[in-house]
């Protein structure tokens, strides 16, 4: 246990003077705050994504063909669209295309009759609204004028025009449009702490066995207190370096409350519940020690630092996988056959179950069935994991093939007792 | 105490590195193991270690199977192992600690062995920015900071500068005289003759030749001689003149004169024969074999 206390010292303690490491930790600390803090400095007041992702066009020519009355249309084009520039110009299609084309206006429409009409733009952009609002205008023109045809007076048509629905929520499950974007962002960062971590695990490991300090180390030290110490190392500097990046978060979040109480999405994620919180440590932690097992154990059949990526490959295709499924399902139905079945399986259950908990409607005894599964594999694939790398840091040459390395753990046993 | 390795065997798949090798190393003294390239020295010091086990035999210690948690063992692996990226005081001290020293006691150790190889200078640098020679003076201190009772040092001369070599032969002089088993393998010969009183030559698994190097170099046959003269053309001349069947040939070589006698027995009759010359003779002596002579030979032979 000594031993163990030493070797776990002296890991956390290289993580906290490697350079790599603390740089991304204080790249990450800065770039929530600058985003956190920005609504304080940006002209608008607020950071609001509508702003940010509608745009229509700033100079609208209108023409007719056909007898239409197009003052109408272009007051009701001034409220819909505001700040737009609305020009009726003679109808001259060749002379709009024209202007168009210079850049005198951004959008030019051409009334064909009280319901169609033709328009000339440069390019359609992906946002750009000012197709839907003209259509909008166009029926705000039309339909009153229809129902007066009818006989209906003017109050009552505004009357039914403005009538709008009320609704009252009462969601049973969670509400996935507050849910998706918190745990897409947890989602993101179990992924690469998973991986990043994984790989320092199994960097470290490699690099002990082909500098020989492994041959000094087994002499003074347990390979298990050896194994158990490193990946623990590591673990808690993940986690430490999670938390400060969280907690600077949540501080800054705190000190711009009053920028961000508009924004929805913000809001969302720093209102996750803490219910949810504590599943994001148990996946965090027993996802982390998982795939770590395995990573340390696979380094330890490498004998050049090359080997590493090979040898750690199909263990990061596991976790790409999971993670790629996870984030389809987020998009449709994350309760779906595949994800029911990743949530309990232990590589995908850390990213499907924690998904499911945080989107989906999940019986409470699935939850502690999956990480039961989780949790004992866990064990198992730890004491796996220190009999392949109690053998595996001595073999030099190639990497074994699984019969060798099978015989290799086998007469270890044999040895050993 | 006593250390002794009984008759290891390892293969490495179908290749067998050690085939029944045998020999002890006692406090106080040192051991050498010699043994060219891939002779299977350092498969036998990582036995001792217990870097891995035989596939049969044992290796005891005063009788009783070697108990690395029990008595200390410092060790300089042949190439070497610490970590290139941190710096040199805090591994150090980490090695200590993982030999059982508390971290005073560790980083006192290292510091004072750092200041008796002239490289307290260096204790916050990184290992990876010292020049190969003194990352070997570092590997050094991390094999002895824990104050072994065994000592194991493979090839440890590789690399060091003459004024370096010096320091590590101080250093390994007090080990033995501290009583410390001191076992270790080089393929320079000179290193060997100096510190040890035994040695155990390796050839291809096996030893071929082992015990007191004195004993060993009484061993070979005694019928060489050696004269050192001023004036060897005149004695060359009565040498000339000897009756037949006293020496088989001779020679003159680096000032001196070569004699192989037909047999040993013969040396007193040659003495008697050149006694009229004594006052030109400055000295007569029986030519013994150097160690370097006797390896080759033994590992030549056996290939």
């Amino acid at each position: 246990m000594k031993q163990f206390k030493t070797i776990f010292a002296f890991e956390f303690s290289g993580y906290l003077k490697n350079k790599v490491f603390v740089g991304l930790t204080v790249i990450m600390v800065l770039i929530t705050a600058v985003f956190l803090f920005s609504p304080r400095f940006s002209s608008t007041g607020s950071f609001n994504v509508d702003d940010a992702v509608v745009s229509y066009a700033e100079h609208i020519q209108l023409a007719s063909r056909v007898d239409y009355d197009l003052e109408k249309l272009k007051s009701s084009l001034e409220v819909l669209l505001e700040g737009s520039e609305i020009e009726i110009v003679p109808c001259d299609e060749a002379a709009m295309k024209k202007a168009v084309s210079e850049g005198e206006t951004d959008y030019a429409v051409i009334v064909t009759s009280p319901l169609s009409y033709k328009y000339i733009v440069n390019t359609a952009g992906f946002s750009d609204i000012t197709g839907y609002e003209i259509d909008e205008a166009f029926l705000s023109v039309y339909q009153p004028a229809e129902f007066e045809k009818e006989g209906v007076s003017a109050e009552r048509i505004s009357e039914i025009l403005s009538s709008e629905v009320k609704s009252e929520a009462e969601i049973i499950g969670n509400d996935q449009s507050s849910s998706f974007a918190y745990t897409y962002i947890l989602m993101m960062m179990l992924y690469f702490a998973v991986i990043m971590y994984g790989q320092f695990v199994a960097q470290g490991v490699a690099t002990e066995k082909s500098s020989r300090t492994m041959e000094l180390l087994i002499t003074s030290a347990k390979p298990v207190s050896l194994m158990f110490g490193k990946i623990l190392g590591a673990g808690a500097a993940g986690f430490s370096q999670l938390i400060i990046i969280l907690g600077n978060a949540a501080l800054c979040y705190r000190l711009n409350l009053s920028y961000w109480q508009d924004n929805f999405l913000v809001n969302s994620v720093f209102g996750m519940d803490l219910r949810l919180i504590a599943y994001t440590a148990l996946f965090f932690a027993l996802g982390f020690l998982i795939y770590s097992f395995m990573y340390g154990a696979l380094a330890s059949l490498a004998s050049r630092l090359e080997d590493v990526s090979a040898l750690t490959m199909p263990v990061s295709l596991i976790m790409v996988g999971a993670f790629m499924l996870t984030m389809f399902s987020m998009l449709k139905d994350v309760d779906n056959v595949l994800m029911k079945i990743a949530s309990f399986f232990p590589l995908t259950s850390p990213t499907a179950m924690f998904t499911r908990i945080a989107m989906g409607n999940v019986p409470a005894w699935q939850i502690a069935l999956s990480v039961a599964i989780l949790l004992i594999s866990t064990v198992l694939i730890g004491y796996l994991a220190a009999a392949i790398y109690k053998v595996g840091v001595l073999m030099y040459g190639k990497p074994p093939k699984l019969n060798e390395l099978s015989r290799a753990l086998r007469n270890n046993k044999i040895s050993s007792k | 105490m006593k250390l002794s390795a009984q008759e290891l065997t390892k293969s490495f798949g179908e290749k067998s590195v050690l085939r029944g090798v045998s020999f002890e190393a006692e406090s106080g003294k040192a051991l050498g193991l010699l043994g060219r390239n891939g002779a299977g020295k350092t498969t036998a010091i990582r036995i001792i270690m217990r870097v891995f086990s035989p596939d049969s035999g044992r290796v005891l210690l005063d009788g009783a199977p070697l108990d690395p948690n029990r008595v200390r063992i410092g060790y300089l692996p042949e190439e070497r192992g610490l970590y290139p990226k941190r710096k040199i005081l805090p591994q150090l001290i980490y090695f200590g600690a993982l030999a059982g020293l508390n971290k005073r006691e560790a980083e006192q150790n290292a510091r004072s062995l750092l200041k008796r190889l002239s490289m307290e200078e260096y204790a916050d640098k990184r290992l990876d920015t010292l020049s190969k020679g003194n990352q070997q003076k570092i590997q050094l201190v991390a094999t002895l900071i824990a104050d072994p009772d065994i000592v194991i040092l493979d090839e440890p001369f590789s690399g060091l500068d003459p004024v370096n070599a010096m320091l590590l032969k101080d250093l390994i002089k007090e080990l033995i005289g501290r009583n410390k088993i001191v076992l270790f393998s080089s393929h320079q010969m000179n290193y060997i003759e100096e510190f040890c009183d035994e040695i155990a030559i390796l050839n291809t698994g096996k030893i071929v030749l082992s015990g007191s190097i004195a004993k060993i170099k009484r061993s070979f046959s005694r019928d060489t001689l050696i004269i050192e003269s001023e004036a060897l053309p005149r004695l060359k001349e009565q040498i000339d003149n000897l009756p037949d069947g006293l020496i088989s040939s001779f020679e003159e070589t680096e000032g001196r004169l070569l004699i192989k006698l037909t047999d040993s027995e013969n040396k007193k009759e040659l003495f008697n024969a050149l006694g009229g010359s004594a006052d030109l003779i400055d000295a007569f002596y029986i030519k013994e074999p150097s160690l370097n002579e006797i390896f080759v030979k033994y590992t030549e032979a056996a290939v």
